[in-house]
């Protein structure tokens, strides 16, 4: 047990050492992260009237970034159904990168939530009435709180074991990665179905939602990881094998593609039959009664995301440049499409007809842009830790010295 | 094996302590900057110690109950200076809420709209508002059609009709089905309910709701002290703090005395019906049987318990136009012949 | 050195934090003041459930008989009147004064079995005709109640017709208009364009329908402007100057 502690209290010192590079990136997400908090505390103190938000657009950027980063975790595991599942060794210590990605991504989801509430004072009401099984938002705690414990389980022991210089146990870490995989499908799913139940939004009330959720999310996710990835091979001594970038690259394809066909049948549904309920669709993708602040957006998302499929149907996906364009422009794409593109169209018009358009504010932007900068500084910091230690550099025995600086 | 070194230096010089501890010094401080605003708040504002340790309403017995009352009555007194009255009223068996409304003779003058912010406490900066009315073209009943904002010089205009919405108090609420902790339910006699007190303000219930029926408290609702209506109960008409959701009760802290509705009361043209549904006798029971009732959004199966419907006798039509409005005695309307009467009270 | 750096941006971070404002601006809309009193339970119109008077020359009341037993009354027929200037009668097909007033007992309304009723019983008169309307006031279901929707604990008020509807005009007039909302950061309504316009069937019909208002519009303005020209020749007739009084 002390000895726990004394990893866990070498892990914060290593933190705070890297080269000028990694101290800039550390320093910047530091501010961004200060101001946000600041930008939180007005909100505390005036109320969520300091966001853009209103009665009738009564969701806005943070549960679009929420929403975002659930598929982002979610994804994140799926580097876990090559390795484990086809047994695709090669791809070993990968997993642990993503499953970080899953850990810091849940984080920031909870966070977004944190921020969201009207009553952030009364979350513990959440633990002494629980309306489960019948609000799908209690499936969404529960879901959401124990991925991270699952992940955080995961990466803990294999990074455990390694510090301390022994294989891992099967049966400490292979039935909670199968778990994994099956509740990952899941957080995103139940997040997806807060939005499909609601009968009084038609745009929302399809079908379709949670398998678009999915693609969506199997796409925007791996791209962050094989950003990940090559920043990773790019700065750090650690080898980034090949085979994990092509891995990805295949599932981002299929993804890909799938959301692109899942969009073409929404649209397709809304359009054809031109009824009522297609109001929504009509306002985010032609405007509606003049209001049209979001056409523009969703068409950017659209192009991006076609440009990325182009490129990953082209030969040129095998050059690193291509690629990792690809894939900034998928997380933007699929951001906004997640975003603007589907959260905000919600509410526009509201049920009963009114059109009132949602900007966000400079203090809301100011608190995503904090719980952003502090879920990369999480995951800058934890994968700062595990190289050392999966490459054998920072282990129980050995002392790590600053003369290698990475 | 355990060693308590340092893993990174092996020497520790004065030096590179003090450049270490200003940085952490310099970080914490900033951390602490950051959080300033949280000064500024007023616990009570949030309900102090005891309003966070206050039990769902469902839970609570009497003694709690009376505790939070007086609570509340302080909290009244702090923020607005009156003396407020604050009731628990438990539900009568026996009785079931239904509202009507007689599209045919509502003219859309928005009284009730009003009459609603006083009785309730409202916040008026920034606005809230339950009932909403819509300016409908005559030819659909797709809410989507209306207009919330219409302003015309009197009201109403002959080729629309109007359709004020609030809260329906469904049978089978969405609302109350997404609220993670419970903090809105339906009642024994129908009508759904919020626990301002046990609300976290997620807004999953606003996003539910098929008719827009429920309003949130984006800041501290201000309410100017002489129109506090010091007559208050625990589940309706108390003033809110920020941060949690409201919603028409249909006055419950006044039915459930056996009162009417404000919004009824006001209603010049006698438009809005309500009673309990469950004596045949009552207007509403006749009215579901011996009307044409509907209601909104059927589809979507929320079984609303307030009925719309048509009766038109004497429809509207352009001879009614001889009506206009004196200029020099604004809100007395000149009927054609020359009488000045008064044109809304 | 790059941990000198770190503690000055740790040190002007929270220099600006500290300083800075603790809130964040919030755009309140300007109060809509309705006062009370403007919402208050009244009816349209206070109907008379006394004697009825007249005013004469300012403020001197009259009773209807300290008038209508020095002149005769006129004919059945006559609409055109020469005091009670006010009163033009629009009740539809009832086109006859003396179908509810008596033409003896001008302080009382005659029911059609010739039986006189006084005017607090007015309701009794509106029932003979309007037996649908007169059944749904009884149940509760035509105008307003105000009071208790449970009679057993307390007192249920109901209108009588001419609390509400003028007996000579029976249509309602038109009422003041009470403000439109005016939420938080709801934009400009006006801006929205597009009016929810009608399609199809209904929006053709429009134009139709507008065109048949204008008419009948005008057919209403040439009715009132014979009808004055006729009640003009009528004091010219009698070389009366009449103040405008009731």
């Amino acid at each position: 047990m002390k000895e726990y502690f004394r990893f866990l209290w070498r892990c914060f010192r290593l933190s705070f050492h890297g080269n000028w590079m990694y101290k800039t990136w550390m320093l910047i997400l530091s501010v961004i992260a200060l101001f946000g908090l600041n930008a939180w505390a007005k909100q505390i103190a005036g109320g969520l009237a300091t966001t853009g938000m209103t009665d009738q657009v009564s969701w806005g950027l943070y549960i679009a970034n929420f929403t975002f980063l659930v598929g982002m975790a979610a994804a994140a595991v799926m580097l876990v159904i090559p390795v484990y599942i086809y047994k695709n060794h090669e791809l070993h210590d990968l997993v642990i990168f993503g499953e970080l990605l899953a850990v810091s991504a849940v984080t920031m989801c909870l966070m977004f939530i944190t921020a969201d509430l009207g009553r952030p004072d009364r979350a513990s009401h959440l633990l002494l009435r629980f309306n489960w099984p019948i609000s799908v938002l209690t499936w969404d705690v529960i879901v959401l709180n124990g991925y991270l414990f699952l992940n955080l389980h995961i990466c803990g022991y294999l990074i455990w074991c390694a510090y301390n210089e022994r294989k891992p146990a099967r049966i400490f870490y292979i039935p909670f990665v199968f778990i994994a995989i099956f509740w990952a499908i899941s957080i995103h799913t139940v997040t997806a179905f807060l939005y499909s139940g609601l009968g009084g939004r038609p745009f929302w009330n399809s079908a379709v939602l949670a398998p678009r959720f999915l693609a969506s999310a199997f796409a925007a996710g791996p791209s962050f990881l094989v950003l990940t990835l090559l920043l990773i091979g790019r700065f750090t001594a650690y080898e980034i094998p090949k085979k994990a970038i092509a891995t990805l690259r295949s599932i981002i394809t299929v993804a890909l593609t799938i959301n692109m066909f899942l969009l073409g049948c929404e649209v397709f549904t809304e359009f054809y039959t031109d009824s009522a309920h297609a109001a929504s669709a009509k306002y985010l993708f032609l405007g509606l009664n003049g209001y049209s602040a979001l056409v523009p957006w969703i068409w950017t998302a659209i192009s991006l995301n076609t440009f990325a499929l182009i490129v990953l149907y082209t030969p040129v996906r095998l050059r690193t440049g291509w690629m990792s364009t690809a894939c900034v422009a998928m997380i933007i794409g699929i951001w906004i499409e997640k975003g603007m593109g589907l959260i905000v169209p919600g509410f526009i018009p509201t049920p009963i007809g009114e059109m009132v358009e949602y900007l966000p504010t400079q203090n809301e932007t100011l608190v995503c842009l904090g719980i952003w900068a502090a879920g990369l500084l999480l995951y800058t910091i934890l994968v700062r830790v595990t190289i050392p230690v999966l490459t054998g550099k920072l282990t129980r025995t050995r002392l790590y010295s600053t003369g290698d600086e990475s | 094996m355990s060693t308590t070194q340092t893993p990174v230096k092996k020497n520790i010089s004065r030096r590179s302590f003090l450049r270490t501890g200003t940085q952490v010094v310099a970080g914490m401080g900033a951390f602490v900057a950051a959080l300033k605003p949280l000064a500024s708040i007023d616990p009570d504002d949030f309900g102090g110690v005891q309003g966070f340790l206050q039990k769902h309403y469902k839970e609570m017995d009497d003694e709690d109950m009376d505790a939070a009352l007086r609570r509340i009555e302080a909290d009244v007194k702090r923020r607005f200076d009156v003396d407020a009255v604050a009731k628990d009223i438990k539900p009568t068996t026996g009785v079931e809420f239904v509202y009507a409304l007689n599209l045919s003779r509502c003219v859309g003058c928005r009284k009730c709209v009003h009459a609603c912010v006083a009785e309730n406490n409202q916040s008026r900066s920034p606005e809230i508002q339950y009932i909403r009315v819509l300016e409908m073209p005559k030819g659909t009943l797709d809410i989507e059609k209306g207009n919330h904002h219409y302003d015309r010089p009197s009201v109403p205009d002959l080729d629309h009709f109007y359709m004020p919405i609030q809260c329906h108090q469904c049978a089978n609420p969405p609302c109350t089905k997404v609220c993670p902790v419970e903090a809105t339910w339906t009642e024994p006699d129908g009508i759904t309910v919020v626990d301002y007190d046990w609300c976290i303000g997620c807004r999953y219930c606003e996003a539910a709701c098929p008719y827009w029926a429920r309003r949130f408290n984006f800041t501290t609702p201000e309410i100017p002290k002489e129109e506090v209506n010091p007559e208050i109960s625990y589940l309706s008409n108390r003033p809110r703090p920020q941060g949690v959701m409201e919603k028409c009760t249909f006055c419950l802290h006044r039915t459930r005395e056996g009162k009417l509705p404000a919004c009824l009361e006001v209603c010049p043209v006698g438009a809005r019906k309500f009673g309990n549904v469950l004596d045949p006798e009552s207007e509403v029971a006749q009215i579901l049987r011996t009307k044409r009732v509907f209601v909104l959004k059927e589809e979507v199966g929320t079984l609303p318990r307030f009925f719309y419907y048509f009766d038109e006798r004497y429809p509207r039509d352009a001879s009614q136009d001889s009506y206009e409005e004196m200029p020099d005695m604004p809100g007395v309307i000149r009927t054609h012949g020359g009488a000045k009467e008064e044109a809304s009270k | 050195m790059h941990s000198y750096l770190i503690t000055a941006a740790f040190v002007a971070t929270g220099a600006w934090l500290w300083f800075g404002p603790d809130t964040a601006p919030i755009p309140l809309t300007e109060r809509v003041v309705v006062d009370r009193s403007e919402v208050l339970p009244t009816t349209l119109r206070t109907p008379i459930t006394g004697e009825p008077t007249i005013l004469l020359q300012g403020s001197i009341a009259k009773g209807c008989m300290d008038c209508h037993v020095l002149w005769d009354s006129r004919d059945r027929q006559s609409t055109v009147l020469v005091q009670h200037k006010n009163v033009m009668l629009d009740h539809g097909e009832n086109d006859n004064c003396m179908n509810c007033h008596d033409t003896d007992q001008r302080d009382k309304l005659i029911l059609r079995g010739e039986q006189l009723i006084d005017f607090a019983d007015s309701s009794q008169l509106c029932a003979q005709c309007h037996g649908p309307t007169w059944r749904d006031w009884q149940r509760g279901t035509h105008g307003r109640t105000n009071g208790y929707w449970d009679p057993t604990r307390g007192t249920q008020t109901r209108q009588m017709c001419v609390a509400c509807h003028d007996p000579h005009h029976p249509a309602f007039p038109k009422l003041k208009l009470f403000p439109a909302p005016n939420t938080l950061r709801m934009g400009d309504p006006d801006a929205a364009h597009g009016e929810h316009e009608l399609e199809g069937v209904l929006g053709r019909l429009r134009g139709v329908i507008d065109k048949q208002r204008e008419e009948a519009l005008k057919g209403r303005e040439a009715a009132e402007a014979a009808a004055k020209e006729k009640l003009d020749a009528e004091y010219k007739r009698l070389g009366i100057e009449i103040g405008d009084k009731r």
